[in-house]
């Protein structure tokens, strides 16, 4: 029913460069959840690329100090940067600052790269050109704008748009509401907008009520300190994100870190606390959390989710799973790890996720019970201090969501969803096929390549972005030190040629740099060094197949 | 049995030999062994301290191991844990809301329809005079700006997708932070999505752990958060008092006596959120070069508002941005946009691209937001638009604070211009009621029978659990340019009015 209408609206409407058209309706997988596929991340690379990690290391700490030790002497800016002068101390000192002036700075022009227009199936990425050091370096836009296959947007199911739906429902809200809330939630900013869209929100994310915040990284800085004190116990995992550490340190509470996903050693560290109790006065703990993520966006991991929901039955924590990758990018309707895994939304007492991601809009939501939101809304900071999130913003989180339910377009959503999840699939066994160390949930739309060496990331930005594909690097400090990486977003926007040429861009980079290093073996018991053509062999088929181990790719 | 000791002792030997053997296959072990030996030989007392240091080294490691502090922890047996399990009962995710709460929750207005100058709320009839709105200037209905803002919509789609590290700085948000630099003149800006995390995530990066701060005891609870998250050493002078302010900095210098030189900085506020006052800057800044201290401005929301051309209170008391070493402002404030940004020297800047945790760890605010703040910093500059425009606001202000100057059951505290009018129950009623529960009471009968005479205000909010210092009761105007002159002084006249009714309940 849905096939006509869809195919009239990506040909009519669209504009190819934001969101491709589907090839073929062979390219769509519906998500489903496969017990067997593992949680833990293994990645398998031989000991001589650690120990040349290390070795690199070693040689750009070297010349970091060397280079230091003369700039200390000739240059003027160092000086009055990072020395103590006319009695003031240097703002930054020598030691804070080297991994970001020393290290960090030799990848400058890898990052923040400018960027213009719509960030859909394609990027404008604007070139720029070193100019004159002052401490860092510093770099100048030189004009030329180019084109490039984005995988590197959190635009997972292509909602960043300039025409459609969602945008034409931006473009009314500022005609009959205004740029701006003009206010705090808690006074002045709050409207009927607000209401109606908190409401489409905690019926997509399955909760009873939700509560909207105007920054993604807000949202959670400013949570914990609503419901947490210093005799409240925080299980966090290792790979949390910088927000929630940051809510974590403003509530005070007591934050114990356990292992990236190892559930074992989760459920030795809540027995052990429950009975020590409180450190120093042994009193009982009052409120205990466990606090994951859906999707780890660095790792292309997922939380253990039926696991978790076991503790939580068994020793009466509090579950907070941070959703801001996963919501829109998990699960067959798009409502996160809990639709993918098919549990109950009421098993996890809090959700928290972001609308800038999936939703090509901006800020969070907290999502739970009604006594919850209530308490939220007098003592969230986010919500008395900050300004509540804009009438623009929101009609894209309602158009968007509408969307993904069905009740705008039916049938799009279908597409977008099944688009992404092929696409996933699609490029994660093509990578693997080719013999590149890749880790993360097969179902994952985020796909770490590791690279290891600090010097690959910026060689391999440099060629891919050359060949017209804009990836993300991601380092030290969002990563160990050791483990630099690419990290690929997919989005339902890219076509499967897109893929392909990507794909065969990588192999070509790979080749050139020594990427591939996979020690895993295929099923003829060789190592997986299948070429771009090789692999392609059969490769629609294998991402379609729900079965599909990663050990026998 | 007399054989063992002999043949125990052959063992021990035949062991080590082939232990040796095997050790001489590692390539470069017979250095190593060769140099232990002459060692023994030169310094036998070496030996021996190697040996402890290397016992000690894993005794180190191992300790490192050991998931918990060993002097409080009590050893338990699996079925005492499990007992001890079955014991513990959690407290309730959240405390259910007292009745203060529930009838703050009850008083927050909801906005049916279009925000701005004259409103309809949800649960009552008819339009009201806004004074709740922080979009002071009216920018969110300014026609050329919505123009604007459906341009870019219409060119880069809503959201940017990704933080700026990451693709997600667009040319709208770098073109914002050059407009903002040189509005202000400094060298170098920087975006963030949210005023109010922009001062958590901007004093960590420079303040940390054996460093200094001098704050105002009234500043916003972002200042206060960023400086609690600094780890930084926190002096606290009282409000806009240049004599405390001094005698503070002087004690502060006085505890460092040996060991690097810490970073000092004064935190104040341009026009300070919960009063509505300005300090001395002209002072603040001689202090800061006397102690040689560093400032932090917080111009939230003296920008768009104080000066000629809406350029803070360094504009409006002639002190060079120069002398300010960062600014941290706010664009949902008097600015018409949403967000906040940091200013300053470009090495203050390009640090805090790498550093700042709001900025690395979360997406860019949405393009047309960006676009929207150049506009309105354009608009500021314009000597055509932007002084009339910023001296009407404050003309209004001045307007609604004389009016309630002859209000005698109130006292103001806010400074006369400013578009905050904050004031609080004089003192001789205040007295009168007593308890803080009667002057809360009071308030909000204020606040309600406002709102039957058509003007919509409320209270000043904050929450006491995070406040460093007791919230003040007091109820804050946000005075609005979108009224003309005869409508605020009819809506501060109504103020008035309800203030008189409920002060006599």
């Amino acid at each position: 029913m849905a096939k006509g209408k869809t195919e009239a609206r990506s040909t009519d409407q669209l504009n190819e460069s934001e969101f491709g058209h589907l090839e073929s309706e062979k390219y769509l997988y519906e998500q489903r959840y496969i017990p067997v596929q593992h949680f833990e991340d293994d990645e398998n690379v031989p000991y001589r690329v650690i120990l040349s990690t290390y070795l690199m290391y070693f040689i750009l700490i070297l010349i970091g100090k060397m280079t230091d030790f003369f700039a200390s002497i000739f240059d003027k800016d160092y000086q009055q940067w990072l020395l103590p002068h006319d009695g003031y101390a240097p703002l930054v000192t020598k030691f804070d600052s080297f991994y970001t002036r020393r290290l960090k700075d030799r990848l400058g022009d890898c990052f923040s790269r400018p960027t213009t227009g719509v960030p859909g199936r394609l990027i404008k990425v604007m070139m720029r050109r070193f100019a004159e050091r002052r401490v860092f370096a510093q770099l100048e836009v030189t004009g030329e704008v180019r084109d490039c296959i984005n995988l590197s947007s959190y635009n997972y199911l292509g909602f960043a748009q300039s025409v459609g739906q969602c945008t034409d429902a931006a473009e009314e809200a500022i005609y009959e509401r205004g740029l701006i809330a003009g206010g705090t939630r808690f006074n002045g900013g709050c409207s009927d907008m607000h209401e109606e869209t908190e409401k489409i929100v905690a019926q997509f994310v399955g909760k009873e009520v939700a509560m909207l915040y105007s920054m993604g990284y807000a949202t959670n800085a400013n949570f914990f300190a609503s419901i947490a004190d210093r005799h409240c116990l925080v299980l966090s995992d290792e790979l949390n994100h910088a927000s929630i550490r940051t809510g974590l340190r403003v509530a005070g509470a007591v934050v114990k870190v356990f292992k990236h996903n190892n559930m074992k050693n989760l459920e030795e560290m809540i027995r052990e606390h429950i009975a020590q109790g409180q450190p120093k006065t042994h009193r009982p703990w009052l409120k205990i959390f466990v606090v994951v993520e859906g999707l780890y966006s660095m790792e292309g991991t997922l939380c253990n989710l039926p696991e978790l929901i076991k503790l939580r039955e068994k020793y009466g924590i509090y579950l907070f799973v941070d959703e801001a990758h996963s919501i829109g990018a998990m699960g067959p309707h798009g409502r996160g790890v809990c639709d993918y895994f098919g549990v109950d939304t009421k098993n996890v007492d809090i959700l928290m996720g972001t609308f800038t991601k999936s939703f090509g809009a901006t800020g969070g939501y907290i999502a739970g019970s009604k006594e919850l939101i209530e308490r939220l809304k007098v003592a969230n900071m986010a919500n008395v201090y900050a300004e509540a999130p804009t009438p623009p913003v929101l009609a894209q989180i309602q158009a968007s969501l509408k969307t993904l339910m069905g009740e705008i377009n039916p049938g799009e959503a279908r597409e977008r969803l099944q688009r992404l999840a092929f696409n996933t699939r699609y490029f994660r066994l093509g990578l693997l096929r080719m013999g590149f160390v890749v880790s993360g949930h097969i179902d994952s739309p985020v796909i770490p390549l590791m690279l290891y060496h600090p010097s690959k990331m910026l060689a391999a930005s440099r060629l891919l972005l050359k060949k017209n594909v804009a990836v993300v690097l991601v380092g030290y400090p969002a990563t160990p030190l050791l483990s630099s990486r690419i990290r690929f977003c997919m989005s339902s926007a890219l076509k499967k040629s897109d893929l392909d040429y990507c794909l065969q861009k990588v192999q070509e980079v790979g080749d050139e740099i020594w990427l591939r290093i996979s020690q895993q073996t295929g099923k003829d018991g060789k190592r997986l060094r299948k070429s771009f053509e090789e692999a392609q062999v059969g490769l629609v088929e294998a991402a379609l197949d729900p079965e599909t181990n990663l050990e026998f790719i | 049995m007399e054989e063992l000791p002999r043949t125990s002792g052959l063992w021990v030997e035949q062991t080590l030999t082939k232990i040796l053997e095997v050790l001489s296959h590692i390539p470069g072990s017979k250095i190593i062994g060769r140099y232990i030996k002459r060692s023994h030989q030169n310094d036998p007392m070496r030996t021996v301290f190697e040996v402890i240091l290397f016992g000690f080294t894993v005794a180190y490691f191992l300790a490192s191991k050991r998931p918990y502090d060993q002097r409080t922890h009590v050893n338990f047996t699996e079925e005492e844990i499990d007992e001890l399990l079955k014991e513990w009962r959690p407290d309730p995710l959240v405390d259910p809301l007292t009745e203060e709460q529930k009838k703050l929750l009850d008083l927050a207005p909801v906005i049916v329809g279009e925000n701005g100058p004259k409103v309809h709320i949800k649960g009552s009839d008819g339009e009201f005079m806004n004074f709740t709105s922080t979009d002071l200037h009216n920018f969110a209905h300014y026609d050329s700006l919505k123009k604007a803002a459906v341009e870019t919509i219409r060119y880069a789609g809503v959201g940017s997708c990704g933080p700026a590290g990451f693709y997600g700085n667009e040319d709208f948000h770098n073109n914002a932070e050059a407009d903002i630099s040189k509005w202000l003149g400094t060298e170098s800006s920087m975006l963030y999505a949210q005023d109010n995390a922009t001062a958590p995530s901007v004093l960590p990066c420079f303040a940390k752990r054996g460093d200094v701060l001098v704050i105002d005891q009234a500043v916003n609870i972002s200042l206060q958060i960023g400086a609690r998250l600094s780890r930084a050493k926190i002096f606290w002078f009282r409000h806009n008092e240049m004599e405390d302010l001094e005698r503070q900095l002087k004690y502060a210098c006085s505890l460092h006596k040996k060991g690097a030189l810490p970073r000092r900085f004064i935190i104040t506020q341009g026009l300070f959120d919960y009063t509505a006052n300005s300090p001395d800057l002209k002072k603040v800044v001689e202090l800061k070069n006397k102690y040689k201290f560093r400032l932090i401005l917080d111009e939230s929301w003296s920008l768009g508002v104080l000066g000629q051309h809406g350029r803070g209170l360094p504009e409006e008391q002639g002190v060079p941005r120069s002398d300010i070493d960062i600014t941290i402002g706010s664009l949902s404030a008097a600015m018409g946009s949403s967000g906040g940004f940091c200013s300053g020297a470009k090495l203050i800047i390009d640090h805090q691209r790498i550093t700042s945790l709001a900025y690395t760890f979360s997406a860019t605010c949405p393009p047309y937001l960006a676009r929207v703040a150049s506009e309105v910093v354009k608009m500021l500059e314009d000597e055509q638009v932007g002084p009339p425009m910023v001296a009407a606001l404050r003309d209004k202000a001045s307007i609604v604070y004389k009016t309630l100057q002859r209000q005698k059951h109130i006292q103001l505290i806010s400074r006369p211009d400013s578009p905050l009018v904050v004031f609080c129950l004089s003192d001789s009623l205040a007295e009168k009621l007593d308890t803080e529960a009667a002057v809360e009471q009071v308030l909000d009968a204020i606040v309600l029978e406002s709102r039957k005479y058509g003007v919509l205000i409320s209270r000043l909010q904050q929450i006491q659990e995070f406040e460093k210092y007791t919230p003040i009761n007091a109820i804050r105007l946000y005075v609005p340019n979108g009224l003309s002159e005869s409508e605020v002084k009819n809506a501060a006249s109504l103020i008035s009015k309800a203030i008189t009714k409920a002060a006599k309940q």
